[in-house]
Order: C-alpha cells, then structure tokens, then sequence
C-alpha cells in the first residue's frame, strides 16, 4: 500500500476510537451543584449566598417601597416611574414590579437556606459550627417568610431546597398556605436559631446573626402575630442579656462609622468600592439632581423614591427633638449656580458615596431602640395599660432624642404615644406601614392622609395585603390571582 | 491537448446546442494560450475505464461521469451506431481522447469544462487569416467589428458570432473583440456563449456592433455547491436557493448576510439594527425554535464557523454581527440550503437551514487584477417630526394643570402657588420659545461618509491557482459616535502536487473597529437615540460656556427643579459613551485532495477560526448618570479547529449513476473572556489603571462535536433521482442520556422534461423537475454547559470585607437533547421556453419537537436570578413543546428581453405560517418582551409564537358623560378614568381593568415576505434594481409609549401632541391627553402595521468604452452608482419599521425600542481591470 492510502486508514481509523473523553467538557469558570455543598467550607459559601439574597439592591428597594412609600410617611418625587406612583396611591396591580421583587426577593433567600439546611447534617465537621450555620439559616428563612407574611399574607410555604428537575416538578404542587401555619414556621424557626447561634462573633465574622438578632425577630414575629405573652419575655431576655444599648447620638445608628453597633442587633452589611456590595440608599432617595450636591459628584443625581411627606415632618411636633434633623433634610444648595432649594428628603443611610448606587452604609433591621418600644408595647397589651416599666422603656427612646419624658397615660393614649414614637423614631427603616397595620390603623390614617378636598379617599382593607405577582400565578395553577375589590 | 492540433492557432469549430437543435459552423479564432493551459489542465486528469464494444454517445457519457467534463457536439458530427472499445489505466483524458476521436476524424476542443467536438475536415485545419471569414458562398459586402463583454464589463473570448440565417460566423479573440465580413443584407447578428444567454441583435447600417451578455442564471449545468461536495443543478433533489458574485457585489453591502436580502424565497433576512457592522437576523422558512436561536448554520469553504453573537462580549441585545468581518466581495457564491434533504447533512446544527458561502479562487490563465474603489453619502433614510419647544411647553403646562386639578386643586389657584405642579414661568411665552427649539433627534443623527477599496488578484498556471484580495472599509454610522472600520486579507492558493494530489490553503485574515455606543433601550440606561426622541426641546444641546445643557440639574429661573427628566445630555451619552470593539479574525483553512482512483477521492481539512476580540469603554465626565467616571476593558479569544475526512465516490454504469460521499469531523471551540472595569478613572488617562479597579471577570467555556456523516446520490436515465444522506452528531452540549444524536434524510427527484413524452409534446419546456424531501435535523444552539446544574457567585460582607458565597443557578438535566425538526418538502423546477423562464415552487412542512426552553420556575425554588432592580425569573432549560412551520415559496426569474436591451426579472414570495403546537404540561403560555417594559408578548399552544397580548384600547373618553356611562352592573369600570384618557376594553367582562383584561392584539409575523429585482441592460449601461418587504407584520413600538402617549415631561411626536385631547370641544384625533400617570403604560395603542416595501437597491453601471480604459492602460472598467435603501414605503410611525430590539431573539420579534435605523446609502465607485 502507498504510504498516502497507509495514512487515511490510519485517519479513519483514529476517528473511530476515543471520542468519548473529547465530549466531556466541564466548566471551568463556573460551579456545579454535584461538587458543592459537601463539606463545611461549602456550607459557609452556600450561607454567604443566603446572606447576598437579602442584600439584593431590588430586594431592599421592595421593602422600602412596600414598607414606606406605601405609608404616610414618604413619597416618590415627580420624575418616577409608573411602579413607584402606583405605590404612592394604592393603584397597584400584580404586575407592579416592587411587588414581584418583594416576592422573588424573599423566596430567592429561603431557597439557597433551603438546600443548606437540607445538606448539612451528615456533613462531618464540628458541631459547634454545624449548630451555627444551621442557626443562621434559620434566621435568613424565618426573616424572609415574615417579610413575605406580613406583605403578602398567605403565602406557599416550602422548607425544602429544589436542587433537581424533580423538585422543580414537585415545586408546583404548593399552593398558599394559611397564615398561622406560616407564622408557626417561622416561630419554630427564629427559636431553634436563638438555641443555636452564638451570642457574637469575632471580627471577621462580625455581621453574622447572632442568637440576639434571633431572639428580638422573634420577638417582633409574635408582636406583629398580636401573640403579646410569648413576645414579652423573649423581648425581655434581649433587653436584659444582650448587652445591646441605645448610642448616645441618635444620628449615628445611620452612618458608615457605626457599624453594627452596639445598639444594632441585626444589620444588612453593605461595602462600597464598585464591588457590588454597595447599598442604593443615597441614590435611590434623594431628591432628583440633589444628590451630586448632597452627597457627592459621585451620585447618580438621587431617583426621589424616598420624599418625607409634610405629616412626617410636621409630626416631629418638638422642635428640641433630635430625630427630626437626623431624619428629614429640609433644603440644599445646589453649588452649581448657588441656589437654595427647598425640599423634604431622608437624611438616614446617605454618607457620601463615590460611585452610584455604592453606598457604605448598612442597612439596620433590628435595633436596640425598637426592642425596648416592642417590650413596652407588649407590656401595654398584656396588661391593658403601660407599667412602670413600659413607661420607662418609651422614655429611655425619648431621653435619647432630647425629648420631654411621657406620663399619666392609659392603654389608648399609650397606644397612641408608641405609634407616634416608633414614627419618629424608625422613619424610613420599614417599619411604618407594618405598625399601621398592627395597630389596627392603616385604613384611618391612609385614608386621611391620601384625601384632598375634592377627591376623598377610602382605603379598602383589602390593600393591606399584596397582590400574589402575575409572573408567580400565571406559572402556577395552584396559586390563583388575587382577587378582590382592590386588584 | 496534443501538440497536433494545436499547431495552429486558428480552428474552425461547429458548435450545437442540444436544446433547441441549433446547429452553428463558424470559424474558430483567438485560443490563447490561457486557455491551453486549462484545457491541459482539464485534459492531463488521468482517468481508468474500461469500455467493450459500446455506442459512442454512451461512451461519452461515461467519460462525462468519470472526468467531470461534459461533451457538446452536434448531431451530425458523431457516426451514427458506431460502436467503440477503449481501455484506459491511469490515463491522462487527452491521451484517451485522442485514441477515441481521431480515427472518427473528429477535433476536439475545451470551453471551461466542456469539450466541443466538431468534424476534423481538412479545411478546419489549414491556417487561416485571423478575422476573416471562412467557407461562406455569400458575397462578402461590408466588415463589422466590435466587442463582447460580460455582464461585468469584461471582454469575453470564444463567442460565436453568426450572421442569422446563415453559417456566416466567427469568434471573439482574447479581449473579445471581434470582426468579419457580413453579406450587405445581413440584418442580425446572433451572439452565443457557454453560460451566457443568447443574444440577437439588428445589424443596421452600424459597423462597430458592441454586445454585453447576461448569464444564465438558470443553467442546469450550473453547479451548486452542497453540504460537504458539489452537484450538478440538474441532479439535485433538495431544496437550495443560491446567489452568485454578481448578485452580490451590485449591492454593494458590507455584510453578505444583508446580500441575501430579498434574493431568494424562504429566507427573510432582517437588519434588525441599522448599525453599521449591525446585527442581522436570518430566518429561513420561519421560526423552527423558541427558546434557542434561530440563525442559520454558516459554512465558509466547508468550515462551520463561530457565528455566536455573545462571542463578542458586549452586553446587550442586538450585538454586532459576527459575519461583518468577511468582505462580501471575496464571496463566489452564497448557497442556502433550506429542506431536510440538504441540511440534514449538517446535523444537530442543520434545523435552522444552512448558508454555505464560497469565496473567489483562482483560474488557470492570466493574471487579473481588480481594483474597486467606491465612496459615498449615508443619511438617514426616514424622519419624524418632534414637537418643538413651544409644543413642549404647552404640553408642558397642561400636564401640570391636569396633575394639580386630579390632586384636587382649585383651578383659581395662581400658578405660583401651586406648589409642585408649578410651572416654570418662562413657560408660558411658548412663541419664544419656539424660536429656539432643539430637535435632539437631528442632533444625535447626521450624514456621513462611507468608503470602500478593494484590489484583488487572480490567476494561476496549470499547477497552481491563487485567488488574492485585501479591503478596506470605512462606514460612518448616522447616530454620532457610531462607525465600523473593516480591514480583510484574503488568499486562496491551490497546488497540484501530482496529478492524483492537490492542496489547498484558505488563508483569510481580518480586523474590524467598530465604535458601538448605546443606542436603543430605555434612556434611562443611556441610549441615546431614545433620550434625543424624549429630551426636551426647550434646553440647547450646549450652554453658553460650552459644555452640554444637562437636564438633569437643571433648575429654572425660580428655582423650580426636576423640571425634565433627570437624564443627561442626548449628545453627551451618544458622544461621551464609549463601547469601542475591535475584532481580530484569522478564518483558515488547508487541505489535502487525493484521488485514490478517477471515482474515488479523499479528502482531509484542517481548519481554524481564531478571534481576538477588544471592547473599550468609557464614560466620560459629562456623563454622571453612573456617577463617578467609569471605564472598562474586555478581552476575548476564540479558539475553533475542525479536522474533517471525506471519501468521495462517482460513478456510472450504463443509465445508472452513483455519487457518494462519506465522512468523520470532528471540532472544539474554546473561548476564554476577560473583562475588568474601573470607577474615579483620570478624565485626561481614561483608562481602568488610572482608576480604581473595581471589577474583574474571567468565563472560560468550551463544547466539541465528533460526527460521522453520508450521502448517496443515485440517478437512473438521468432523470429518476434519488437522495439519502445521514449524520451523527455527539455533542458536548447535551445530557449525558442523550450524547448522540442521528439526523436522516431521504429525496426522489424525477426530470419529467427528460422523459419522451414531455420532449414530443411540450417543445417549449426546457426543463421540469419535481423533487420531494423528508428529514431530520437538530438545533443545537442552547450555550454550554446547560445541562449541568451550576452555581453562581453570590458575595456578601462580613467584618467589613467582601466574602465569597455562592447559589444555585440552573439545575442538572441529563436528558436535556437537541430540538429536532423533521422536515418534508415537495417542490418543482421549471424552466420554459429555452431557460428564459425559470420557476420554482416548493411546499413545505415542518416540525420542531423537543423544543428547548428556559421553563420558567415558580419564583419559590429560590433559583431566581438578582439584577440590580429586579429579579430575572428563576428558570431552567428543558425539552418540551412542538412548533410547526409551514408554507409556500415561489421564485420566478425572467429573461423579459435579451438582445442590445436586456431585461431580467427575479421575483420571490414566500407564505409561512407558525403555530405552537404543544408547550408540554407546565405554563403553556410564555411571556416575552421589551427590555424596557416586560410581559406584552405571549407564546402559547395553538397560536404562532410571540403574539402581541395588551390591553385593547378602544378611543379616548372624550367627556366625563362617557366615563360615567362606560359601567357594568353600575358600578364604573374605569372609576379614576378622566375626560381625555384611554377607554379599555374590559375583556373578561368583569367590570374593572385588570392585566386580566389583555388580549391578543397583533401578529408580529408577515403574511408574506418577497424580493423583486429587475436588471436592465443597454450597450454599455446596466441598472440593477432590488425591491423587498414583508406584509401583515404588526410592530410594537415600544418608545411610543413616550412619545406618544404624552406625559408632560418627555418630548413627543408633533402628530401626538397635535392631536391630543385638550377638552370636549377640542377632542384631537385620536391621541390621548398629556396627563402625567400616563407615560409609561404600553397597549395596544402602541402596536402598528409594520408592514413595508423598501427599495434595497438601485445601482447604475456605465461600462467604459475600448476607447476610454485602453487609453489609460486597462483591460476593461466600469463606473457604478448606488443607492441603498432609496426608500421605504411604510405607515410605521418610528425610523425604521425592520428594527428589533432583541435581535434574533425568536421570541421577541417586532419590538422597536428606538432602534439604529438603517441609513440611505449613496455610492459613487470605479471598477478597473488591469
């Protein structure tokens, strides 16, 4: 044979052998599911991942939307967008945006806390850590699905991770769950977390919960269930045990220099530097083209979907009240031709940024200050009426503001007095529309405050909850779309 | 050729064309020796047969099979029934022919691949004078010259030219001129060439008759160039539409892609971005797939190249197109294989048919240089009118009245107190203001220039042919800070090492600029062209210093701000946002042919397509709606090898023929991404490192492919045909339950024309072939890897620094496989009256099963994946749901006049029609949209994909009598509706507005979609003119839910604000009123006709005279002007109606977002041959 017709048997002859290594390509950038989630280390990445859900700049951005902009205390500016106007006004629908983002948001989290709690425990490793990140899950879960209880009301309820086709498929068959089965989750969440988590971390890890974040959720969970006798000694043990107190200056819960401190229990962590972890606060809620001139050329200009309303700042009725300059601007000079301009706009969470969207400082879920409103509160529904001890809870808030300390009250003034000081207190920490709620006064308040003289307003009951997304009941035909007189 | 016959240089030759029974004597003259050459050549290939006591015709046919040749002779010329033996063993063809053709007295004679047999007489062989006439009995009276070009312009040897009626004849020498002595009554002239169509032409009282000739385009002996071999027209059984050099380089494109604009049925090719270097979307016979593209396969010289639009990093949805970087005039022929038949060669990568592009090679002969420089104007091709600043301001003021009033103001109210409803005063003088009106769009879109050079070489000697060209192109883009700069080499050399060997190298280097920007989308992301159509009129583009006007901190003279929109400068985003692209591209390919016997080839390529890609950008200081200066860096490369093997075979006995080709591929494709961006960047070293770094990525993907492939072509009596072929493709890319898959194909063919019947009774059918196809292929294109579940970093904070997490983000699915489309057509070819007319029709079938798709998951399996502002819905790749596509095409091309006025006609429609058919258990309804607004297109069963689904829109509520009368069951169904707002049908008759209330409101695709192009010709004069368009399309125009449903504070269509809803008395024509809530709300006020008919093209060629380029030292030259896009005939409100948003997204069709819209081309360019 010619030695050409030697070299194409040869040719077909390699091509018909060992084309099978040549097809299998795995990725070499990426991760795969198969070889994750198997040892320790993998578990704490996993739990970063449970952490970075909740830290989502659209996440976040829901809750305020949801939380604030929805209530009496702020509004959007002029310039915004057709989802946030709906939000101002109660004529919102299912396909609103922030509405999805609070859903997709919170189920994002509960997922990856899912498979982890899933996976971890025939992990061999130590215990003491197993119990953490176990505690920490825990938390990440409970905090997600009250976000989502509070917001949506009833709600699926899964408490396993979906990491193959068949727990996809099986992922359709949840329909919602009743209200008190959630809340009974959630509560046997928060509790295992607070019997498992430490009480703090070291340095490096500062930012994990802690058995105290635990406990005061807790806590809050049973307040906003109106379960007042199970909230009262959780709250107490966090106000007695933690160690936690209020920071001298009311101002500094709010800047990048007072980091989790010692008032804050737990806090959404949030670094600048162009490295996506930067929080959309000072961009998002200043006024539009405010925010070069009040917190840096670096600032996208301010979006003005966080604009304290007239009642807010007129609600700081004491002019001695430190809150109020802490909480709302009131005008800024506009460097560029020297001009004063006069507008409302949230002073909290807005250090100087050098990039947009890149704000350093964190964003507090649970403060010390609000254990010590929650305790006084449960106090007062417990026993129909503000102790001693209640009495003094709600002054430790106010003394730190500079206030004048309350006295001579009963149950409904003390109702009354606490409303209005968790306003002034926690303004823009969404925390409003939710105390509206529990306190039964979201339609009077909504109601006045939306009505002009010639358009009145009544808000329907029915606005106190969410619509369930389009995008999630038009996947599912266990969930049906929320249908009511408001949507 | 043996040195006997070629001892003289002038040869009488008799010439017959079978067809028509035409018999030409005429006097031979000019053979050159180029054409020695390649018929040595042709002539040399040595051949093996074996031939006992056979008739001399089917000998020939015979050795037209075994040596690739074809004989023309007349009738007379071969002895009737005589029956020859021949026995030839690794012969050279002249060697045999000669020992055939000799003893009959028979001379033979090579045309390209033809040999001319004519009778060997004795006069044939004496030397005559060069021009001068032979053997005639008419009295010679008077001489008539001239010359013979092609359609190009070039001189053509070897054409007969004959006195009619006569056998007065000579041929064109070398240059093609030609000159004899006519009869003084000869009235017409008859000019014939291989390839060409006949021409006759008045003689007159002219004495210089200069002929041009137009190819047939239709000739069956055409060869096509299909997947892994070539075949006779005649012979094929599929479906195949081609373009040839011609077609192309009258169009003067940049990309071939938009070469096949309306050329050939079936395939609706879309500038779906009027970029230069744009994206182009190629649908061929429709949407065969939803979720994974639905571009077709592309094959430079048999190398399946990268065609991958994420390939070239730039985020976005309309990237630019991989295939600019090929110089469409380096391209011989483009072939588009549409059915089963030819596509399921190519397997798991056929079902969105396949472009085999064929560049120039090299020809045996002399040298030829060609130098094409061509420069030009582009403009914008349509406008809108806008409203101006006096417009802006009333519509201004109105919204502010109508906002105050809604929120329950007392129209008493002074304006100063109207807290922020106020309006600027300044306002309120619009006549003023009018006078200094900015129109943004006319800002950010200008005029400009495009250039384009080309020289080329070709030419070769019996053992080696080259093909060598290099470009230069420089298209300006009409939105400012946009243009695409391409520089291309290419060389094609082919050797023969022996006579069995030959080796071939593709050698096609190239570098593309091209200067992006961000165009389209929502302003709030930095398009430009979108926050021209919304800036307000009322700012200049500069302040008095000299720096942009910015809306954004723009504060009026009373201290009024967020009066506009707080986006920056149009001018700026489009002149300071940078996204600078460059492309290296090295497309290479080398092979090696040998013949083992005269039927049986091997063949073995090595391939390569490597590219380097750059993307630079920046955005500049004026820029602050990303706050701190930022810049970026990316860099790519691609690597892409194919080793392919191939066994070929041909061979006949007696009235049976028999090609086969069998094959091994096998081919990876590694591609590695780097990207690193920086923020505080130095405005003066706009660079990451003069900044701080603030990001870095790094992707590295691969996928291979092993195949083995077949076909077998078999014909019996040359007319009943038969096709099979086969391929298994294992691919990377899917589950591992599913690593191989098998793609078979069947085709019959019958040549009805052929068959005795139809000779004797339809006389003027020149052909009639009926062809029926059925098979299997596969869509491969779902990306790698997605079918493994993967993770995605998700990083958080702890203890003040950044710390790695990550999540879940696709799941595992083994069973994850290819789409597969099982494809039957049937169709039919027919050519009448002597080729002038030519038709084509085929009907087709088709349908995808396994159709692939991100399955939307309920948002609570937590795999959802975050953006900045929202969530994309968690999802995962799955095989499910069928799509069909079925339809007509119909091509028809006419030779309408052929002689001194020649007239061509090409025309194609094609009807498709698209359904869903099943979209498995879960969904059953996707929803799709813009990226600027989401959910307004549905897929589901029983309808065609990406159907419009809004709110319907019936009017305006002229009064306030009419809201309240617009009620069910009493109660009001728009209760917070006002005099001026739109009235929605309440579908689902619930008595209240809800998306509920969406229905299906527009079909994005085309009833039908045609090209129509007419070539004229006179004397030196040819005009070329290309029409196409598409009917019945509905286009959403994303951006009128700005500009036209008028919110105070964006800008708007003048017709908008003109006829807007002022009040009862002033009800407008049909637009709503300006209110500020209305702005962003998308329905089906919003959808329109898109339909169009766009003249693509006219060019207008003057071929030089002799005279002219002879004097300059040219062998031949042609001046040319056109005109791309002259016009657009539309009712389309926006720019430009082919424009979308998502590129080739088959599930995103029709969405205009402000696109790039395609410009009106002016070229002014000079061909010259040296």
């Amino acid at each position: 044979m010619k030695p050409i017709h030697k070299s194409i048997v040869v040719l077909v002859l390699l091509s018909l052998s060992g084309c099978g290594k040549f097809l299998e390509l795995s990725p070499k950038s990426q991760g795969q599911i198969t070889t994750s989630y198997e040892t320790a280390s993998d578990i704490d990445y996993a739990l970063m991942g449970g952490y970075d859900a909740i830290q989502q700049r659209a996440y976040i951005t829901a809750q305020w939307m949801t939380g604030e902009v929805i209530s009496d205390n702020t509004e959007v500016g002029s310039g915004s967008g057709v989802n946030d106007i709906q939000l101002n006004t109660f004529t919102f629908a299912s396909n609103n945006s922030y509405v999805s983002s609070m859903w997709q948001g919170a189920y994002t989290g509960i997922g990856r806390v899912n498979l982890i709690l899933d996976r971890i425990e025939p992990i061999q490793m130590n215990a003491t850590l197993k119990n953490q990140y176990k505690g920490e899950a825990l938390f990440l879960r409970a905090y997600n699905y009250f976000n989502l209880v509070r917001a949506f009301g009833r709600v699926p309820l899964i408490t396993t991770g979906v990491d193959n086709l068949a727990a996809v498929d099986a992922s359709f068959g949840y329909g919602l769950e009743e209200i008190p089965r959630i809340y009974t989750q959630i509560i046997r969440d928060l509790t295992e977390a607070g019997s498992l988590l430490p009480v703090s971390y070291p340095g490096a890890s500062v930012g994990r919960v802690t058995q105290w974040a635990a406990k005061a959720l807790l806590g809050k969970v049973y307040l906003q269930n109106r379960q007042f006798r199970e909230a009262e000694p959780v709250l107490k043990e966090v106000i007695d045990r933690s160690g936690r107190s209020l920071l001298p200056n009311f101002a500094d819960n709010f800047t990048s220099g007072r980091k989790n401190s010692q008032e804050s229990l737990f806090e959404i962590q949030f670094l600048s530097g162009g490295i996506g972890e930067g929080s959309p606060f000072p961009d998002a809620w200043l006024p539009q083209g405010s925010g070069r001139f009040l917190v840096g050329a670096g600032s996208n200009g301010g979006q003005g979907l966080n604009l304290p309303t007239r009642d807010l700042q007129l609600a700081f009725a004491d002019p001695l009240d430190r809150r109020r300059d802490a909480t709302i601007g009131t005008s800024y000079l506009n460097t560029s031709n020297n001009r004063v301009i006069n507008i409302l706009f949230g002073r909290k969470y807005t250090s100087q940024v050098a990039a947009a969207l890149d704000g350093n400082d964190n964003f507090i879920v649970l403060r010390y200050a609000d254990v010590l409103l929650m305790y006084a509160e449960a106090l007062n529904e417990n026993n129909q009426g503000p102790n001693a001890d209640a009495i003094s809870r709600i002054n430790d808030v106010r003394a730190r503001a500079g206030v004048a300390a309350l006295r001579d009250l009963n149950y409904t003034t003390f109702r009354n007095a606490l409303l209005l000081e968790r306003r002034l207190e926690f303004a823009f920490e969404n925390q409003r529309w939710y105390d509206l709620i529990r306190f039964g006064r979201a339609e009077q308040v909504m109601s006045t405050h939306i009505s002009t003289p010639t358009r009145p307003f009544t808000l329907r009951s029915c606005f106190l909850y969410l619509p369930i997304p389009q995008s999630e009941t038009e996947l599912n035909p266990l969930i049906p779309p929320t249908r009511n007189e408001c949507y | 050729m043996t040195k006997k016959y070629h001892s003289s240089q002038y040869w009488l030759w008799l010439m017959r064309f079978s067809l028509t029974q035409f018999v030409l004597t005429l006097t031979l003259l000019g053979v050159t020796y180029a054409r020695d050459l390649r018929a040595q050549d042709y002539l040399n290939r040595r051949i093996s047969l074996n031939i006992d006591n056979k008739e001399i015709k089917k000998v020939l046919l015979t050795l037209e099979r075994t040596a690739d040749v074809r004989f023309m002779y007349s009738s007379n010329v071969l002895p009737k029934d005589q029956k020859i033996s021949i026995q030839a063993t690794d012969e050279p063809l002249g060697q045999v022919l000669e020992r055939v053709f000799r003893p009959m007295k028979i001379k033979f004679e090579l045309m390209g691949k033809r040999i001319l047999l004519s009778p060997a007489t004795t006069s044939t062989l004496v030397d005559l004078v060069p021009h001068q006439v032979a053997n005639q009995a008419a009295l010679p009276a008077r001489t008539i010259q001239g010359r013979v070009v092609s359609e190009t312009g070039e001189g053509l040897p070897g054409v007969s030219v004959i006195v009619r009626a006569t056998s007065t004849g000579t041929v064109t020498d070398a240059k093609g001129d030609y000159s004899m002595e006519i009869p003084n009554d000869a009235k017409v002239l008859i000019f014939s060439f291989v390839g060409y169509l006949k021409q006759e032409v008045a003689v007159g009282n002219q004495t210089t008759l200069n002929v041009q000739l137009q190819p047939n385009t239709q000739n069956l002996d055409e060869v096509v160039v299909v997947g892994y071999g070539t075949q006779n027209r005649r012979d094929i059984t599929g479906s195949i539409g081609s373009i040839k050099t011609s077609q192309i380089t009258d169009q003067r494109v940049t990309s071939l892609d938009q070469a096949l604009q309306g050329q050939i049925a079936g395939v609706q090719v879309q500038q779906t971005s009027g970029a230069p270097g744009g994206n182009v979307s190629i649908k061929i016979r429709g949407v065969t797939s939803i979720g994974t593209g639905s571009d077709p396969l592309f094959v430079v010289d048999g190398f399946p190249i990268n065609n991958d639009k994420s390939l070239a990093g730039l985020p976005g949805s309309n990237p630019p197109n991989p295939l600019s970087a090929i110089n469409p005039a380096d391209i011989l022929s483009i072939e588009v294989l549409k059915d089963a038949s030819s596509t399921a060669i190519y397997g798991s990568r056929g079902a969105n048919g396949v472009i085999l592009i064929t560049t120039k090679q090299g020809d045996s002969g002399k040298s030829r240089i060609t130098l094409d420089v061509s420069a030009g104007m582009q403009s914008p091709s349509r406008t809108v009118q806008l409203m101006d600043a006096g417009d802006y301001a009333q519509a201004f003021i109105e919204s502010r009245n109508n906002r105050f009033l809604v929120r329950g103001g007392d129209p008493a109210t002074p304006n100063a107190l109207r807290g922020a409803n106020r309006v600027p005063q300044y306002f309120f003088n619009t006549d003023s203001l009018r006078a200094h009106s900015t129109n943004w769009v006319n800002e950010v879109i200008r005029p400009t220039a495009i250039q384009n050079y080309q020289l080329s070489a070709t030419g070769g000697s019996a053992n080696l042919k080259y093909a060598i060209s290099g470009s230069y192109l420089d298209q300006g883009g009409i939105i400012i800070g946009t243009g695409f700069k391409r520089y291309t080499l290419r060389s094609n050399i082919e050797a023969k090492l022996n006579t069995r060997t030959k080796l071939g190298v593709n050698f096609a280097p190239s570098y593309s600029f091209n200067k992006i920007g961000k165009v389209e989308g929502h302003f709030a992301q930095g398009s430009s062209l979108t926050q021209a159509f919304v800036s307000t009129p009322i700012l200049p583009v500069y302040d008095a210093d000299g720096s942009y006007s910015s809306q954004r901190s723009y504060v009026s003279p009373e201290g009024l701000t967020a009066v506009f929109n707080a986006q920056d400068n149009a001018v700026a985003m489009a002149q300071e946002a940078k996204y600078e692209q460059g492309i290296a591209r090295l497309l290479s390919n080398m092979y090696v042919e040998y013949e083992i016997s005269p039927s049986l080839k091997f063949k073995t390529t090595l391939g390569v397509d490597a590219s380097f890609m750059r993307l630079y950008n920046f955005r500049g200081a004026s820029l602050i709606t990303n706050g701190a200066l930022q810049g970026g860096a990316s860099t790519s490369q691609s690597l892409n090898w194919l080793n392919e093997n191939t066994l070929s075979y041909a061979g006949k006995w007696g009235q049976h023929a028999l090609q086969g080709v069998a094959g091994f591929s096998a081919q990876k494709n590694s591609f590695e991404f780097n990207d690193v961006s920086g923020i505080n960047l130095n405005p003066e070293v706009p660079y990451v490192r003069s900044g701080r770094i603030a990001n870095g990525n790094q992707t590295i993907e691969e996928w291979a492919l092993v195949s083995y492939l077949g076909r077998l072509n078999y014909q019996f009596k040359d007319r009943y045909l038969a096709t099979v072929s086969f391929r298994s493709d294992g691919s990377s890319r899917f589950g591992n339950n599913n690593r191989y898959g098998y793609f078979p194909s069947a085709a019959l063919g019958w040549r009805m024309a052929d068959e005795p019947f139809m000779k004797k009774a339809l006389s003027f059918v020149s052909d009639w072939k009926w062809r029926v196809s059925y098979g299997l292929t596969g869509n491969n294109n779902i990306g790698n890897y997605s079918s493994l579940g993967l993770t995605l970093p998700a990083n958080y904070v702890l203890g003040g620094s950044q710390v790695s997490g990550y999540a879940v983000s696709t799941l595992d699915n083994p069973d994850l496989t290819w789409e597969k489309n099982s494809q039957f057509d049937v169709g039919a070819d027919i050519s009448l009256f002597n080729n002038r007319l030519n038709l084509t029709a085929d009907y087709y079938y088709n349908k995808t099963i396994d159709l692939l798709w991100r399955v939307n998951l309920p948002a609570l399996t937590g795999i959802s994946v975050p953006g900045g502002s929202g969530y994309a819905q968690a999802s995962t790749l799955k095989n499910i749901g069928q799509v069909e596509n079925k339809g007509f095409e119909f091509a028809i091309n006419s030779q309408n006049l052929v002689g001194a006025f020649n007239w061509t006609t090409n025309f194609n429609i094609s009807f498709n029609r698209n359904k869903v058919l099943s979209l498995g258990v879960v969904g059953e309804r996707f929803f799709t949209g813009s990226n600027i607004v989401n959910s307004f297109q549905v897929t589901e069963v029983g309808r065609p994909t990406a159907q419009f689904y809004t709110l319907v829109t019936d009017g305006i509520f002229q009064n306030q009598e009419e809201v309240n009368a617009y009620q069910r069951n009493g109660v009001l169904i728009q209760p917070t509706a006002r005099p001026g707002d739109f009235r929605y049908r309440d579908v689902n008759d619930d008595g209240r507005i809800s998306p509920d209330d969406r229905d299906y409101t527009g079909n994005p695709h085309p009833q039908f979609s045609f090209g129509f192009s007419n070539n004229f010709s006179y004397k030196n004069f040819s005009l070329n003119v290309l029409l196409s368009g598409v009917y019945g399309n509905k286009v959403m125009n994303v951006g009128s839910r700005w500009v036209s449903n008028l919110n105070g504070n964006l800008n708007g269509f003048k017709e908008a604000f003109e006829g807007r809803w002022i009040s009862p008395d002033q009800p407008g024509t049909g637009y709503p009123s300006v209110s500020t809530t209305r702005a962003n709300e998308i329905h089906s006020f919003n959808i329109e006709d898109g339909s169009f008919v766009r003249v693509r093209n006219v060019t207008l060629a003057y071929a030089l005279p002799k005279t002219v380029f002879s004097a300059i030292g040219l062998q031949g030259g042609r001046v040319y002007f056109s005109g791309q896009n002259l016009l657009t005939l539309t009712r389309y409100s926006g720019l430009d109606p082919e424009v979308n948003e998502n590129g080739s997204n088959p599930l995103s069709l029709g969405v205009d977002a402000f696109g790039y819209p395609s410009p009106r081309v002016l070229t002014l360019g000079l061909t010259a041959n040296f």
